[in-house]
């Protein structure tokens, strides 16, 4: 199908699209007074998700802030107390930068202005958004491997026999593969077919 | 606020083809051409103050429909569905020759990427290379050849096939 055949369909397009009304008006009008009825509510719903998440990552930064403070409740004894520090300053970095990333992705969503931005900039703005979620992705899967490090270290798993140590990374290496399969798959994947076409889209293009 | 409503349903009444036709393009499993249809006629309403009509209300209507359906991202239901569209070009479940050309038009421009898809939408509504300008940003010279870029992509798609 080219120029010209895309030409005729889009023609149909019109001719079905003339046979009647598209939308309901008393519906729009109801649409626009629930939003008028509702504007802070629906803001609030719009940026939820990111909100919800920074909000997690400050609740898990309060806990291991108390874990810090009150020693005494979570002593664990003189010889995991070493381990059990290095895990709460793994967490807290970890959600020091999660923290900082969600917000990154909020504010570059709401700095999105679909009114007055020209189409272009948006595109490339969304292109920049997606590229992040794939970042996203094996930032988690880095992730995920240095806590079984970690994890591996503060749990004492290195004392144990070669064949139960082996057996345990090769358990811990499946759930590790699963899991960034999973994530690949479920956020990733769909995303980089449209980040390939789109970056081919915004090669070489000038604004005013 | 009466008066505006008003004419917020007039401009909504006279573009309803063009929001429905680019909202159509950019459907998608994630968003379906009501969810899309709503988002938009909702963000024309929220800028519909501030247009101080410095360019053509069709420019403005097109940007607003483009940036919403390439900025459209719905983890949940932000909103309830409330508006349903009486017309769904292409759920009928016969197949005669339009339905079969709109699922071919459907088909080739939703290979293109995001920027491709509102230039060629844009030419496909017959816009002059001055208006795609105006409405997605990109220079004169750069609209002649991603224009005529899409034309070869189309070709070699098409060879493909």
């Amino acid at each position: 199908m080219e120029l010209d055949e895309l030409k005729q369909s889009w023609n149909k397009l019109n001719q079905q699209l003339e046979k009647d009304t598209i939308a309901n008006e008393n519906e729009i009008a109801n649409l626009v007074s629930k939003y008028k009825a509702n504007a802070d509510k629906s803001l609030k719903r719009l940026t939820g998700w990111q909100r919800l998440s920074i909000s997690l990552g400050f609740v898990g930064l309060f806990i291991l802030l108390v874990v810090c403070l009150l020693p005494s409740v979570f002593h664990v004894g003189e010889t995991y107390q070493s381990k059990v520090n290095a895990l709460i300053i793994f967490f807290a970095i970890s959600l020091i930068i999660g923290i900082c990333w969600d917000y990154q992705n909020y504010v570059s969503i709401k700095s999105i202005r679909v009114d007055s931005m020209p189409v272009a900039e948006v595109s490339k703005r969304m292109l920049k958004f997606r590229q992040w979620m794939k970042y996203e992705v094996i930032g988690i899967s880095i992730w995920i491997i240095l806590f079984n490090i970690v994890n591996y270290w503060v749990m004492d798993y290195y004392l144990e026999s070669a064949g139960t140590q082996a057996l345990l990374i090769l358990f811990f290496l499946t759930c590790d593969a699963v899991i960034i399969y999973f994530l690949y798959k479920r956020i990733a994947y769909k995303h980089l077919n449209k980040i390939k076409k789109n970056i081919e889209d915004l090669e070489d293009i000038c604004t005013e | 606020m009466e008066n505006v409503e008003q004419e917020f349903l007039a401009v909504i009444r006279e573009y309803s083809r063009v929001i429905y036709k680019v909202c159509y393009m950019y459907t998608t499993p994630n968003a379906t051409i009501n969810d899309l249809y709503q988002e938009v006629v909702l963000n024309i309403w929220k800028a519909f103050p501030k247009f101080r009509k410095e360019c053509k209300i069709s420019t403005w209507i097109y940007r607003i429909s483009l940036n919403t359906c390439i900025s459209f991202l719905r983890k949940e239901k932000n909103i309830p569905e409330i508006v349903t569209l009486t017309q769904e070009a292409d759920r009928s479940e016969e197949l005669d020759e339009t339905q079969v050309m709109l699922k071919q038009l459907y088909h080739m421009i939703n290979r293109l990427g995001e920027l491709d898809k509102s230039i060629i939408l844009l030419y496909l509504e017959e816009k002059s290379y001055e208006e795609i300008s105006e409405i997605t940003g990109l220079t004169l010279t750069n609209v002649a050849t991603k224009i005529n870029r899409i034309k070869d992509k189309l070709r070699k798609m098409n060879k493909e096939e």
